[in-house]
């Protein structure tokens, strides 16, 4: 094709025309120009076609031809579908198919063989693409939930979860504008799935990994199985391209700077959970989730029910750093501590006698051993109440004071919690000063319970949330590596029938 | 039920259908070259492609499809421009509007190659570009939110579409040059 060179005049009309803000005597001298000059002509015509180009798929009439020639079929079937002003999520190949059975090899033709392959508990921002539709060209943007992509040419399975907005460029090639992703992708050697972010371009080699763009900060890759080629979009850094083994992982800053992550895996969604949470995320089982909810912020020994939500954190605590993610149900929050210091701060200003600390997790092992859950301030003053994954992957309860029979430590349950990766866990721990028992649960179930010698009221005062941070360097981070979803405090003991209840009615599967 | 759409039977429907994939990219083409605003592009497009299939009964078969369509389309970006009480600009003047359509049908590229070519430049623009592309072309925003979300003016949205498309030109051009060399 001809690609003539404009002058500066030329192009700012071209501009200006293609914008639609061309003034009369600008277009009368643009004309005057296309007129005389056939460079001129050349030259409007490649930058109008690339316009065209670029609305692209936005152009397209197949929605409306698809609709007109549904009605003309069936007009009782489709009376209700609404003849929408915004366009085909896949334009024309979906009239195609719809009024001839021809999309296929329209759109293979095209070049896109992406289809989505599963949702669960999506909701899209604009049309929603049905399950098999063929996604080409156009962002998409699910609002919540998850879905899972299939990526035939790398025979590769996607899993993006809400928030997230992408794009499927090509048969091997995925904008992932916000949100995370696992994916599995079995043919890597022949063809290798790419994936763009803001920060980052990521090449797969035929293995397992995950990106999580994370706003303001950066991508981060991870990588569970086989080898991954990753390097930073931003103009001015190091652009070569780092090799990245199973079990490691990089964060491409939002500057361009490169740095060696811990592992992540039981934060993010892999696709034999999908299954599970399909089950799980039914209408039903939300309901009785909500009902169970409305009772427990009625009970009068409630301290504090903490959802995360954007209404719910302000009034109950300061963010400090951490992130907002999706929580266990579609379009709920839980809380993800990514970097040193990340906590919110949180103030129940209560003495308790009886105390039951509740959460829903999902926990990684990480670098300091111990998974903050609930941290107050003043350790060293009798009553004050640490709650975590310790060292040894238990479960513990620690009140200043406390004073188990013989043994030097602190109470923890017998079994371990990080060996359930990847999934949601519940744990809950019932304190009882009166009695002098500790009692711990997992999801729902009793563990054990611990007898102390001595055991103070809690004092439930300043505190953090998803770490412990502070001044000594011995203590500098304690922060929970995953997510942190639902975190519920009384000033009674629960019973194990009732903790039972509560995660038979909140469990996402 | 065929009755209700006009010249439209189940029997050439895939006949209307083919002829209509063959000219879709001209037809897109033209339509932006005459209202390139992406609001009104596609407002035409789509009327233009209903007119054609409600109306296909009074194409003459022995003609080539795409000269009708583009008369079709010629006409509703005309009815659209009076009702929006716009000048139509390149529609004044048919002998401009005619030469560049004539001279662009003389070297026409294959469109799977350029639209293969823009998406691989696309993956090369900056990441605030991109953004930019998808809320003014995809997501067809209006320039003034845009503007505010960009932390910029409308001045600056309309700068960074020039420079963008002058950029994606740059770089199809090389795709392009690099393909022929190999």
């Amino acid at each position: 094709m001809n690609h003539p060179k404009p002058d500066s005049q030329l192009e700012a009309l071209v501009a200006a025309y293609l914008d639609g803000r061309l003034s009369d005597e600008d277009w009368e001298s643009l004309r005057v120009r296309l007129h005389e000059d056939r460079d001129a002509r050349d030259y409007f015509r490649t930058m109008s076609d690339l316009h065209a180009s670029l609305l692209g798929d936005s152009l397209s009439a197949g929605e409306t031809l698809a609709h007109r020639d549904a009605v003309a079929r069936e007009p009782e079937k489709v009376a209700a579908f609404p003849i929408t002003r915004r366009t085909a999520s896949i334009g024309f190949a979906a009239a195609a198919s719809l009024v001839l059975g021809m999309g296929a090899w329209w759109w293979q033709s095209a070049g896109s063989s992406v289809t989505l392959a599963r949702v669960a508990g999506a909701v899209f921002e604009g049309k929603t693409p049905a399950v098999g539709d063929r996604l080409g060209e156009r962002s998409i943007k699910i609002e919540s939930g998850l879905v899972e992509l299939d990526f035939p040419r790398c025979q590769a399975s996607v899993l993006i979860e809400a928030p997230a907005l992408f794009r499927v460029i090509d048969p091997q090639t995925l904008w992932l504008e916000s949100g995370r992703l696992t994916a599995d992708v079995q043919n890597g050697d022949e063809h290798g799935l790419r994936v763009l972010t803001p920060d980052s371009d990521v090449l797969d080699l035929g293995t397992r990994f995950a990106v999580d763009v994370v706003e303001g900060r950066g991508s981060e890759v991870h990588v569970f199985e086989g080898e991954v080629t990753a390097a930073t979009r931003k103009e001015g850094a190091s652009g070569e391209a780092r090799s990245l083994l199973e079990g490691e992982a990089l964060r491409l800053g939002t500057s361009g700077a490169v740095t060696e992550r811990e592992l992540r895996r039981a934060t993010f969604i892999h696709t034999g959970e999908l299954e599970r949470l399909e089950k799980g995320w039914t209408p039903q089982r939300r309901q009785n989730w909500i009902s169970a909810a409305d009772r427990m912020r009625a009970d009068d020994a409630l301290l504090a029910f903490v959802d995360f939500s954007s209404t719910n954190l302000p009034e109950l605590g300061e963010n400090r750093g951490a992130r907002t993610v999706q929580g266990r149900f579609p379009g709920t929050t839980a809380l993800e501590f990514l970097d040193e210091g990340d906590h919110v701060r949180f103030d129940l200003d209560a003495v308790a006698d009886q105390l039951t600390l509740m959460a829903w997790v999902r926990l990684d092992h990480n670098a300091t051993g111990v998974n903050s859950i609930y941290h107050t301030d003043n350790w060293r003053t009798p009553g004050q109440v640490h709650w975590m994954v310790a060292e040894g992957k238990q479960m513990r309860l620690a009140l200043f004071g406390q004073e188990m029979p013989e043994v030097r430590g602190w109470p923890e349950s017998q079994r371990t919690i990080i060996e359930d990766l990847g999934r949601w866990v519940h744990l809950a721990s019932v304190y009882d000063a009166g009695a002098g028992t500790v009692r711990f649960f997992i999801d729902g179930e009793f563990d054990s319970e611990v007898v102390l010698e001595a055991s103070p009221p809690a004092l439930l005062g300043p505190a953090q949330i998803g770490n412990w941070s502070t001044e000594n360097p011995r203590y500098r981070d304690r922060r929970l590596s995953g997510r942190l979803d639902e975190l519920v405090i009384l000033k009674r003991t629960l019973t194990d029938a009732e903790i039972a209840a509560w995660v038979r009615a909140g469990s996402p599967y | 039920m065929d009755e209700s759409v006009p010249g439209f039977r189940s029997d050439n429907r895939s006949d209307f259908l083919s002829r209509f994939l063959e000219i879709e990219t001209s037809l897109y083409r033209y339509v932006c070259a005459v209202a390139p605003v992406p609001q009104d592009a596609r407002d035409i497009v789509q009327e233009t492609a209903l007119a054609l299939w409600e109306h296909d009964d009074r194409y003459d078969r022995s003609r080539p499809f795409l000269p009708w369509a583009l008369r079709v389309a010629r006409n509703k970006a005309r009815q659209h421009a009076e009702k929006a009480g716009r000048f139509p600009r390149l529609l004044e003047d048919e002998a401009l509007l005619d030469l560049i359509v004539s001279e662009g049908e003389e070297h026409r590229g294959n469109a799977d190659d350029q639209r293969v070519h823009l998406q691989q430049c696309l993956g090369k623009l900056r990441p605030d570009h991109f953004r930019l592309v998808q809320g003014y072309y995809w997501q067809r925003k209006e320039v003034e939110p845009l503007a505010d979300e960009m932390e910029t003016t409308v001045e600056g949205i309309y700068k960074r579409l020039q420079r963008i498309r002058r950029q994606l030109e740059q770089c199809i051009r090389m795709q392009e040059q690099k393909e022929a060399a190999s």
